[in-house]
């Protein structure tokens, strides 16, 4: 299995999932829309939860991820790129959410 | 090139398939749901209501989607269709049509049990996305959740990594032949596969462990601002949560497509020996489900940190000293 057979895979689904979610209807209402899907006319609000707590889950996951890579790194198999890049991507995307939450969460 | 397309034709099939499979397992659950609590289920779509999940998928996608003001529109669509991607991918390294999986490589199995972990984590982002008190509440019952089953689930998967003396899984398939100084593995490393398996309940929101979405209490919770087709992706996310998951126990405790080959032995009864245990694993999943009320989130944290957590601790103590001693 080369690289391409891996893009393939990992390409196709994704382009697959892409065309058939653009198949589903798409809210056509950019204004007037209600609060809420239930239909009350409150006024749109998060309750006060501590973003912090959200960022320790995101780095709780990135310390759960990390050992279980370093607790079996004694085969040597780790220097297998594939597994490095998957690791870098997933580091990355964990520290992608959270700064991508904070930004939500200043609008 | 022919080889390339050749290959692009099976991963088309293989997710088609896939999706196709989760609508079953969808309506295998909610059927044998329905006959546990004296009720008919699914019966309207399709010969017994085998269409079911299916048509549900067609009707979500043409609703409109209405979300609250102040949704971050673009992640939520973008998480909704990389969640479902994401359980696709994990099906690769799944040893469905041989020892090892589409995507098999030295090492294969901690990638699938952190995408495993990053599928969770999906749960906990979208609802945030909403300003709307309901799903965040769910978000964070979703996030208490998954810090209470994640380590005990963690610990019994490397305690069957340490029987295997692997980390790939066409090794770890082998540890239900294997004996450990004359103990089967299989009955070595039962404390493991009970820990896991509430795990997968847990991950996949099933009773008694839906708190995030308990309907009575928060209104659907993590999933109350979701319609259209974010519902139906999101939906779909956890019929192939539930199989995949079921998949992942297969895997490491069941022998995964491993059993006998009576007549003409080929890759056909690899395909049966594991969709039948994966289907085994979700009856078992349904009769628990169907036969436990809902826990309070104290109740299942309780359960978890006191009960599940020092299980799996057990277990990880009986394989280092019975295999490593």
């Amino acid at each position: 299995m080369d690289i391409i057979d891996i893009l393939i895979a990992l390409v196709i689904p994704f382009v697959i999932l892409v065309i058939i979610y653009s198949m589903g209807k798409k809210s056509k209402r950019t204004t007037g829309r209600e609060p809420y899907v239930s239909g009350h006319k409150f006024p749109v609000m998060r309750i006060p939860y501590n973003p912090a707590w959200l960022y320790y889950i995101s780095y709780f996951i990135l310390w759960d991820i990390i050992l279980l890579f370093i607790l079996f790194t004694a085969t040597g198999w780790i220097t297998y790129p594939l597994v490095i890049a998957s690791l870098a991507i997933l580091i990355a995307t964990m520290i992608a959410y959270p700064v991508r939450i904070r930004r939500v969460i200043q609008k | 090139m022919m080889e390339y397309l050749i290959f692009c034709g099976e991963i088309i099939g293989w997710v088609i398939g896939l999706i196709l499979l989760a609508f079953f397992a969808e309506w295998f659950f909610r059927k044998l749901m329905g006959h546990m609590q004296h009720r008919v289920g699914p019966k309207l779509a399709g010969p017994i209501g085998i269409l079911q999940p299916l048509a549900d998928f067609i009707k979500l996608m043409n609703k409109e989607q209405i979300s609250p003001e102040g949704t971050d529109e673009f992640f939520v669509d973008f998480l909704a269709v990389f969640g479902v991607w994401l359980m696709v991918v994990m099906s690769f390294f799944l040893p469905v049509f041989g020892e090892s999986g589409l995507l098999g490589f030295p090492g294969d199995a901690i990638l699938l049990i952190a995408l495993f972990a990053v599928g969770s984590l999906i749960y906990i982002v979208t609802p945030y996305l909403f300003k709307s008190p309901y799903p965040t509440i769910g978000a964070g019952r979703r996030a208490e959740l998954y810090l209470a089953y994640e380590i005990p689930m963690f610990l019994a998967l490397a305690s069957v990594i340490f029987v295997a003396g692997s980390v790939t899984i066409s090794d770890i398939i082998y540890v239900s032949t294997k004996t450990v100084r004359g103990i089967p593995a299989v009955i070595l490393l039962i404390p493991a596969l009970i820990v896991t398996l509430i795990g997968v309940m847990a991950r996949i929101k099933k009773l008694p462990f839906d708190v995030p979405e308990a309907e009575t209490e928060i209104a659907s919770g993590w999933e109350a601002e979701l319609s259209g087709r974010r519902l139906a992706f999101f939906n779909l996310l956890t019929d192939l949560k539930l199989l995949i998951g079921s998949g992942v126990i297969v895997t490491f405790f069941l022998g995964g497509p491993l059993g006998p080959m009576p007549f003409m032995p080929g890759w056909w009864w690899y395909v049966f020996w594991f969709t039948l245990k994966t289907f085994i694993v979700i009856l078992i999943i349904t009769l628990i489900a169907s036969s436990v009320a809902r826990f309070r989130i104290d109740q299942v944290l309780s359960i978890f940190w006191r009960e599940v957590l020092p299980l799996s601790i057990i277990q990880i103590i009986i394989v280092l000293v019975v295999w490593g001693g």
